[in-house]
């Protein structure tokens, strides 16, 4: 649930000033932090943005009792005692400290239980000032969908998060910027121990330095994924309850709103939404707004708030690029059917295609990342495809190359933001539900729109210029199995 | 309070708003997507009701089960069963939500009744009531349950605040005032959240307060009211306001922003807009008694 942390707005420039100057060996050198360092069980930063950050945390690996504060500072060696700041603690047990008054562009260093120094792996790097680039002149976002293997004790989300550390390694040791999960992140059903076993234990590393974005799946709402119920009040399992239930109120009893704290005021970038269950922000020139294809897009009222909601955010958005995500695909012949509303449980794969995706493609939106079929499928560069996949014409629909043909957006078919007719109205469509796991395709695979698909684990890398991006599909041994790019 | 490593898991079996799956199964006898462990699942609770067969939780859970699998004869089979296995009101919500999913809502209703009498703020069942009597009209009743859901929940999506306020609008005795003055409220606890603001614009023009609907266009997120799309809209509003003079500096600016910056089809047809409008507010400004 949204927490409020406004009075925990402790941080002010003078701490900042104060820890900021840590090898200026003529100053008396400031007072240091004197508490504990404490490894949390869980420990993660949400809403990273240029001047602020939430890191959140739960338990202690130890055993010994949970950090109540945070130290932190840009010398890694001495974080100031200034700087220490007392956490809010949440139904559910989270610990949460809001840092404000940030520095654009500048890496931090923390220490969860308040030591007076944080081991490297324990920082953030804060987002640069609004519409500019990052140092490196790059955007690096990391995606997975359907990961939440681990919640079942599986290992296959460890080998996707491998590989994305050896295309890493091999690709100029550039880290990812941002982090963003595509639904279905702890099955089977979303429970607070699931979304351990397989978030919080499984990319332990990354979450302590990388903000995490998430939006939600059918497995977010319990009852093995298939729920079509419009309000989180409804959260229920199926089952004993052995990996665990409903959370207890006063939160939500969906766990996925009590482990998050996602902007709903437009806290970092992007327009209010009112509800933590679609959201968008900015990060250096990249809008991304994560919609909620399970719960709101069930109800006609629900629905018709968020595509309001969803034409506002984007017609006030001018940064480079724009990418949405949510869960349930367009076009799908993996696991899933975009041709079939499956007795109802995929009905918002019809809502996103019909409702959705027209105004994706108006109102400028580049790229699209959905989940839910476990596989990799990317389409061609389109748009006005609103129905079944016997009516896609490429001929009117794509984006063609020179040969009349979809061009594939490699090499010199590169796509370009403003396409061939003039305007900026066409998007590339990702299904990346394969982050833990593929399973197998529905009649008439491949889908007619997309360029590639491939029953194979992986994720996808996106890297974003200031003109130039490009989107990888990297396997689970850091290969790059597919990529295009697109230029302004 | 203390942080909890694991929290408490307060499993209210009897609720099961899911298993609406049962009867969706039976309408639309589609292969579901199973996963592996609803297969074990049935197994490892057929076990368990072997041991205990009016066991009512097991069987709802079984039902479920045999839901997602596609077993639509079975899952029914162990509903009623269910029903009989126990106090047949903790299944009235379960039975009202299957009747519901079947458009059976005539018959749907009673059962929503019943489980409210017992569990008169249980927000489940208050949803599914609340769109059952909205969707047949019944505005009155459905706009109870939703005044009651909005006092039970902070956290509802706007859509909610939306459908509550489309409903006193629509009721002579409660009206739009009312329905503004919710909107207004929601906003002033959370913030600008344009979708309400939008709706309350449109109770506006729909009542011909086009001077109000201006004002509140004012009172939208800064970010929007930087776009050539704020500006079109005010300047419509004048027109329909009959003020062609102080909507055309609206479409100069709009067509200023919309002839520079990114070409999205958006943007395409809303200077063919401004333009429309510029001619039509040329127009009518040149008319007699046009301009206010």
């Amino acid at each position: 649930m949204n927490n409020p942390l406004i009075p925990l707005l402790l941080v002010t420039g003078l701490v900042l000033a104060g820890c900021s100057d840590g090898n200026n060996n003529n100053k008396k050198a400031a007072a240091t932090c004197e508490g504990a360092e404490v490894q949390p069980e869980r420990l993660f930063l949400q809403q990273l943005g240029s001047n602020s950050v939430i890191v959140k945390w739960r338990g202690n690996r130890d055993g010994g009792a949970e950090a109540s504060s945070l130290c932190f500072g840009t010398d890694m060696a001495a974080l100031p005692a200034e700087s220490k700041t007392s956490a809010t603690v949440t139904a559910t047990g989270h610990s949460e400290v809001l840092l404000s008054g940030l520095e654009p562009g500048t890496t931090y260093y923390y220490s969860v239980g308040g030591a007076g120094t944080a081991d490297a792996g324990h920082s953030f790097r804060t987002a640069p000032a609004a519409g500019e680039l990052p140092e490196d002149g790059n955007t690096r976002i990391w995606i997975v969908g359907d990961s939440g293997v681990g919640g079942t004790d599986d290992p296959e989300a460890g080998y996707v998060r491998d590989g994305f550390e050896t295309f890493v390694k091999n690709h100029g040791d550039e880290p990812a910027d941002l982090f963003l999960m595509l639904g279905d992140n702890a099955y089977n059903q979303g429970t607070d121990l699931e979304h351990q076993k397989a978030i919080f234990d499984v990319y332990t590393t990354l979450l302590a330095t990388t903000p995490l974005w998430p939006t939600i799946g059918n497995h977010e709402m319990g009852s093995l994924g298939i729920s079509t119920t419009t309000s989180p009040d409804d959260y229920t399992i199926i089952g004993d309850g052995s990996q665990g239930g409903p959370d207890p109120a006063p939160d939500s009893p969906m766990p996925y709103l009590n482990i998050f704290t996602l902007p709903t005021d437009g806290e970092i970038g992007g327009l209010p939404s009112g509800t933590e269950q679609y959201y968008s922000f900015d990060y250096a020139n990249v809008h991304i707004v994560s919609l909620d294809s399970q719960l709101s897009i069930r109800d006609p009222d629900s629905r018709a708030a968020m595509l309001q909601w969803l034409k506002d955010d984007l017609s006030a958005n001018s940064l480079d690029w724009t990418v949405v995500i949510f869960h349930h695909p367009p076009y799908t012949k993996g696991s899933h059917d975009s041709d079939s509303e499956l007795g109802g449980i995929d009905q918002p794969i019809f809502a996103i295609r019909e409702e959705f995706t027209p105004v994706f493609e108006q109102y400028g939106v580049d790229l699209a990342y959905s989940g839910h079929s476990h596989i990799y499928e990317r389409s061609y560069y389109i748009n006005g495809h609103t129905g079944l996949s016997d009516t896609f014409d490429p001929a009117t629909m794509a984006e063609l190359n020179d040969s009349g043909q979809p061009a594939s957006g490699q090499g010199d078919e590169a796509y370009t933001q403003i396409a061939r007719d003039g305007a900026d109205d066409k998007v590339v469509y990702t299904v990346a539900g394969n982050g833990g796991k593929v399973t197998f395709t529905t009649s008439g695979y491949p889908h007619p729109a997309n360029f590639f698909s491939k029953l194979e684990i992986g994720s996808v890398v996106i890297d974003a210029g200031a003109d130039r991006l490009e989107a990888s599909f990297v396997d689970m041994n850091g290969s790059v199995l597919d990529s295009f790019v697109m230029t302004r | 309070m203390p942080a909890s490593p694991t929290p408490p898991i307060p499993v209210k079996l009897p609720l099961f708003p899911c298993t609406a799956w049962l009867l969706l199964a039976l309408l639309h006898p589609v292969p579901v997507s199973a996963d592996a462990a609803v297969g074990q699942r049935i197994d490892a609770l057929s076990q368990r009701i072997g041991q205990n067969p009016a066991d009512q939780v097991l069987l709802l859970q079984r039902a479920m089960a045999y839901a997602e699998s596609n077993q639509p004869d079975l899952a029914l089979a162990d509903v009623l069963r269910a029903e009989e296995a126990g106090d047949p009101v903790e299944a009235a919500f379960t039975h009202g939500v299957l009747l519901y999913r079947a458009g059976d809502y005539a018959s749907a209703l009673p059962y929503f009744n019943r489980y409210l009498q017992a569990y008169p703020q249980d927000r489940g069942s208050l949803d599914y009531r609340a769109r059952l009597l909205r969707d047949t009209g019944k505005n009155r009743e459905a706009l109870a349950d939703y005044e009651t859901l909005l006092g039970l929940s902070d956290s509802l999506d706007p859509g909610y605040y939306i459908a509550t306020a489309r409903l006193l609008a629509g009721l002579p005795d409660r009206g739009v005032d009312e329905a503004l003055a919710l909107l207004d409220k929601r906003v002033a606890q959370r913030g600008p959240i344009t979708p309400l603001q939008r709706y309350a614009i449109e109770l506006e023009k729909g009542r011909g307060n086009y001077q109000r609907a201006i004002e509140r266009m004012a009172g939208l997120d800064q970010r929007l009211k930087a776009t050539p799309q704020w500006q079109v809209e005010v300047a419509e509003l004048l027109l329909m306001d009959a003020r062609p003079g102080e909507a055309l500096p609206y479409l100069a600016v709009a067509r200023e922003q919309l002839e520079s910056g990114r070409t999205t089809a958006l943007r395409r047809e809303l200077l063919a807009t401004t333009i429309r409008l510029q001619a039509e507010a040329q127009r009518a400004g040149s008319g007699p008694g046009a301009a206010r």
